[in-house]
C-alpha cells in the first residue's frame, strides 16, 4: 500500500516523540536513582508553625523545616548546583548528628517554572515547611505575596529588590539575599590583562543586557584595561543560561577572532573545555571557573574563577530565623543585620579570612594557575586585600562609558541602586554588546 | 513493519491509549515514590485553583489543536502563538482588550505559514515550528524594549498583564468550545474536516482548498493566541515576562491534549482535564523532592500515548 507524505510524517513524528521520550525516561530512571540513594532525609507531615507544635530533637529542640525552591535542575555545576550545595552546608552545620541534636531539616523542589512559585511555595507550606528560600528573580512576587499571606512563617528571596521602603517595611518576615561576583571578576580581569599575547579578550554571555551580566563583564574589562591599557574585549551573547552547544559556537569563533582569554556568565564549563582543547593543541588559549570549581574540566587552561559558597549566607539567615522562631521576638530577624536589615547583599568583602574557598567557605574566588607569573599574584593579592578592607572598588573614579562620557566622576564610587541597574558599558569594548 | 489503514476506524483505541497512560503514570509515580501510600498521596492531593487553572490553559490550546489536525494541517506551532498571545495581553489595558488583541497578533503571526501552505505548498508543520523559535527571541525584544516594566529597577522584565478571573477564564473557554462545536455542524465546518480527506475532495465539493487551508491555520493560531494570554492573565502573582523565561510549555500540552482526545472539541476537554491532573501529581511528586526529569516525563508520556491512540485508531499494524 502506497503511503501518503501526511501519513509518513505522523508516523515518524510518533516514533521520534517516542524515542525521545524512551531516552528521557531512561536518563530521569538513572538520575532519580542517583537521588534516591544520596537522599537520607525523610519528610513527615505535621503542619505547625509554632514551635511548641514542632517535633523535637533528643535534646529537646524543635526542629524548623526549611524548603528550597529552585529553578532548574540540581546537575552538576550552575546556578541551582551551587544553591543545593548551600543547602547541603546548611543542612550539615544545623543538623550534624540527627540522633542528637539538629535543629534545621531541610528539602527542596528542582526545575519550578517561574509563573509557578506561589503554587509550589503554598504546597511547601502546608506540607509543614517554616521558612521557604526561593532562588530565582522570577520567583519574587510569588513568595512575596505568600509572606504577606503568612506572617507567621519566614522567606527569603534571592536576586530581587524591595519595590518601595513601605514594601520593606510591611513585609518584616521577607528577606532578600545575593551574592555578588563582580570583584571576582575584576581580579580575573587583572590576570587576563597580563596574561593576553594578543590583546583580544572574549566574552560569551548568557543575556549581554542583564544588569549583573553587565556589571561582570564592565568590572572585568576595567581590571584587564588597569593592567594593560591596550586591551579590547568582543562579547557574544548566546540567549540562554545553559546551552553547550551554544556556548561552544561562541567560544570558537571568539578565538578565531583572535581573543586568546575567554570569560563568561552563564551555566555551563563548555569555554573552559574549548581553551583546554586549544592549549592540547598548543595554543595559549585561557579561561576561568564561573559558579562552582571547573579547573577539573581544564586543568591547563583554567585561570582563576568565581566560586559562589551561598552556605554561610544560609546559615546566617537560617540561625536568625530559627533565633526568632524559638523566642517569639520577630525583630531577631527582621532589624538585623544591622546595615541591612534584611536585604542582605554578600561580595568578596564577607570573605575577610583565606584565600582559599576550600578552607575559608566564605571565599567566591579559587586559586590561580600556576603559570600565572610571580608579580601578577603578587598584584591580585593587593587588590584584592584592598577590596576586602574596602579602600578600593572596581567602579571607582574615573570611569568612562563605551562613547567616552564620565559615568563614575574622579574619585567616586557607585550606589547598590547604581550597580545594580547597571545598563551602560565601559570603555573598551570592541562594539557595544547585544 | 507496516502500517495498513483500517476500513473502518477504530475508536476504541482512544480508551486503550488513554488506560494505557494511566497505567505509565501509575508504574513511574509507584516506582519513585517506592511506596503506596506516597503514591496515592502524590494521586490524590489536588489543589482545584491551580488544577482548574492548568486545565483552562491546556484546554483552550487543545482547541487550537483541534482546529488544525482536524482538517489535516499541521500546525504544531501553538506554544510561539501562546508566546505572541501573552505579549499582547502584557501589552493590553483590561482583560478584554487582552484577549481580542491576542487573537489578532497571534493570527498575524500564523498569517505567513498560512498564505505559504495555501498558494505554495509550504509544509506548514516546519513554518510552524519555525515560527515558535522565532517568537521567543521576538518575546525577548519586547521584553528588553517596549514593553520592560522600568520600576522593576534593573530587572528585564515586562509590565504586568491585566488579571483575568478564572471564573471569566471559564465563561470564555465554554463560548469557544460551544462555538467551535457548532462550527463543525455547519457547512462550512463540514468543508473544514473534509479537507483532512484530501484537497481534491474539497475542489470535489465546489470549495477552494486553498481559502480553507489559511481559514484553519489563522483560526488555529488564533485560539493558541488567545490561550497564551489566558495562561499569562490568570497567575496568582508575576504576571509578566522576563527574559529567562518566556515559554511555558502549555503550548505543547495542548497538542497532547488535543490527540489524546481524539481530535474532537469534548474529548479534547476531557483529555485536558486528564493532562492538568497529570500535572498537578507531576507538582506533587516535585514537591515531594523527587527529580523533575520524572514529573516531566509524566505528561510527556501522555503525548506519546495520545499519538500512539490516534494511529492505532486510523491503522493496524503488521510485522512483517
Amino acid at each position: 500500500m502506497a503511503t501518503s507524505r501526511r501519513d509518513w510524517l505522523k508516523t515518524v513524528a510518533s516514533f521520534a516523540v517516542g524515542a525521545a521520550l524512551g531516552a528521557g525516561g531512561t536518563y530521569a530512571a538513572l538520575q532519580s536513582i542517583k537521588t534516591a540513594v544520596e537522599k537520607t532525609a525523610t519528610q513527615t507531615s505535621a503542619t505547625a508553625a509554632s514551635p511548641t507544635e514542632a517535633p523535637k530533637t533528643a535534646a529537646g529542640l524543635p526542629v524548623m523545616r526549611i524548603h528550597f525552591i529552585y529553578v532548574g535542575p540540581i546537575g552538576d555545576y550552575g546556578w541551582t548546583h551551587a544553591h543545593e550545595q548551600g543547602r547541603r552546608f546548611l543542612q550539615k552545620t544545623l543538623c550534624p548528628d540527627p540522633k542528637k541534636w539538629c535543629i534545621v531539616e531541610t528539602s527542596y523542589t528542582e526545575s519550578v517554572p517561574e509563573d509557578q512559585a506561589y503554587t509550589y511555595i503554598k504546597r511547601a507550606l502546608s506540607n509543614g515547611a517554616h521558612m521557604v528560600f526561593t532562588t530565582s528573580y522570577g520567583f519574587m512576587d510569588g513568595t512575596k505575596q505568600a509572606a504577606s499571606e503568612s506572617p507567621d512563617r519566614f522567606f527569603a528571596h534571592c536576586s530581587g529588590f524591595f519595590k518601595t521602603p513601605d514594601e520593606w517595611a510591611r513585609l518584616r518576615n521577607f528577606a532578600e539575599y545575593f551574592i555578588d561576583l563582580y570583584e571576582a571578576y575584576y581580579l580575573n580581569g587583572l590576570v587576563a590583562g597580563r596574561m593576553t599575547k594578543t590583546n583580544k579578550l572574549g566574552y560569551v554571555a548568557a543575556f549581554p543586557k542583564l544588569p549583573e551580566i553587565i556589571r561582570h563583564m564592565n568590572a572585568f574589562l576595567i581590571g584587564a584595561r588597569e593592567v594593560n591599557p591596550n586591551v579590547s574585549m568582543e562579547v557574544v551573547g548566546i540567549g540562554e543560561w545553559y546551552s553547550p552547544d551554544k556556548a561552544r559556537k561562541a567560544a570558537t569563533s571568539l578565538i578565531e577572532a583572535g581573543a586568546d582569554v575567554l570569560a563568561f556568565t552563564e551555566d555551563s564549563p563548555t569555554v573552559l573545555q574549548v581553551a583546554e582543547e586549544q592549549q592540547k593543541a598548543g595554543r595559549k588559549v585561557w579561561s576561568f571557573s564561573h559558579y562552582s570549581d571547573m579547573s577539573q574540566y581544564g586543568p591547563d587552561a583554567h585561570l582563576t574563577g568565581q566560586v559562589v559558597n551561598w552556605g554561610p549566607l544560609y546559615l546566617e539567615m537560617a540561625i536568625r530565623a530559627y533565633l526568632s522562631w524559638i523566642s517569639g521576638d520577630l525583630s531577631i530577624w527582621s532589624e538585623w543585620p544591622p546595615e541591612r536589615p534584611r536585604d542582605y547583599w554578600w561580595s568578596m568583602k564577607n570573605a575577610y579570612a583565606g584565600y582559599d574557598y576550600r578552607k575559608n567557605p566564605a571565599d567566591i574566588i579559587t586559586p590561580l594557575n600556576p603559570a600565572v607569573p610571580d608579580d601578577v599574584k603578587t598584584y591580585v593579592e593587593k587588590r584584592r586585600r584592598e577590596v576586602i578592607e574596602g579602600v578600593w572598588d572596581p567602579f571607582t573614579g574615573p570611569v568612562k562609558d563605551i562613547r567616552g562620557n564620565v559615568r563614575v566622576p574622579d574619585r567616586s564610587r557607585l550606589s547598590k541602586d547604581d550597580l545594580y541597574n547597571m545598563d551602560w558599558y565601559v570603555e573598551g569594548y570592541v562594539k557595544e554588546p547585544a | 513493519m507496516r502500517l495498513i489503514q483500517r476500513p473502518t476506524p477504530s475508536p476504541l483505541h482512544y480508551l486503550y491509549a488513554a488506560l494505557g497512560s494511566l497505567a505509565t503514570v501509575t508504574a513511574i509515580v509507584l516506582l519513585f515514590t517506592g511506596d503506596v501510600e506516597r503514591a496515592a498521596a502524590a494521586f490524590t492531593s489536588v489543589d482545584i485553583n491551580y488544577l482548574a487553572r492548568v486545565f483552562l490553559v491546556v484546554a483552550v490550546i487543545s482547541l487550537s489543536g483541534v482546529l488544525s489536525y482536524r482538517s489535516g494541517i499541521w500546525n504544531i506551532g501553538q506554544e510561539g502563538q501562546a508566546v505572541v498571545g501573552a505579549l499582547a495581553a502584557v501589552a493590553s489595558r483590561n482583560a478584554l482588550e487582552a484577549v481580542a488583541l491576542a487573537a489578532l497578533f497571534s493570527t498575524l503571526w500564523i498569517l505567513a505559514p498560512a498564505v505559504l501552505r495555501a498558494t505554495a505548498e509550504v509544509n506548514e508543520a516546519v513554518t510552524t515550528f519555525l515560527l515558535s523559535l522565532v517568537a521567543i527571541y521576538t518575546a525577548r525584544y519586547f521584553i528588553d524594549g517596549p514593553l520592560r516594566d522600568p520600576a522593576k529597577k534593573g530587572f528585564v522584565v515586562t509590565v504586568e498583564a491585566p488579571y483575568l478571573d478564572l471564573l471569566a477564564a471559564a465563561v470564555m473557554y465554554a463560548l469557544l468550545l460551544a462555538g467551535i462545536v457548532a462550527l463543525y455542524k455547519t457547512r462550512a465546518g463540514l468543508t473544514l474536516r473534509l479537507l483532512a480527506s484530501g484537497e481534491e475532495v474539497v475542489r470535489y465539493a465546489g470549495k477552494s482548498p486553498r481559502v480553507y487551508i489559511a481559514a484553519t491555520l489563522l483560526l488555529s493560531g488564533a485560539v493558541a493566541g488567545v490561550g497564551g494570554a489566558v495562561e499569562i492573565m490568570t497567575r496568582e502573582a508575576g504576571r509578566y515576562m522576563t527574559l529567562q523565561q518566556v515559554s511555558t510549555g502549555f503550548g505543547l500540552f495542548g497538542v497532547s491534549a488535543a490527540w489524546l482526545g481524539g481530535l474532537h472539541p469534548l474529548g479534547a476537554a476531557a483529555a485536558s482535564l486528564y493532562i492538568a491532573w497529570l500535572y498537578q501529581v507531576a507538582t506533587n511528586l516535585k514537591v515531594m523532592g523527587l527529580p523533575a526529569l520524572v514529573a516531566n516525563a509524566l505528561v510527556g508520556s501522555a503525548m506519546a500515548w495520545g499519538l500512539a491512540g490516534y494511529v492505532m485508531y486510523k491503522y493496524r499494524v503488521v510485522w512483517r
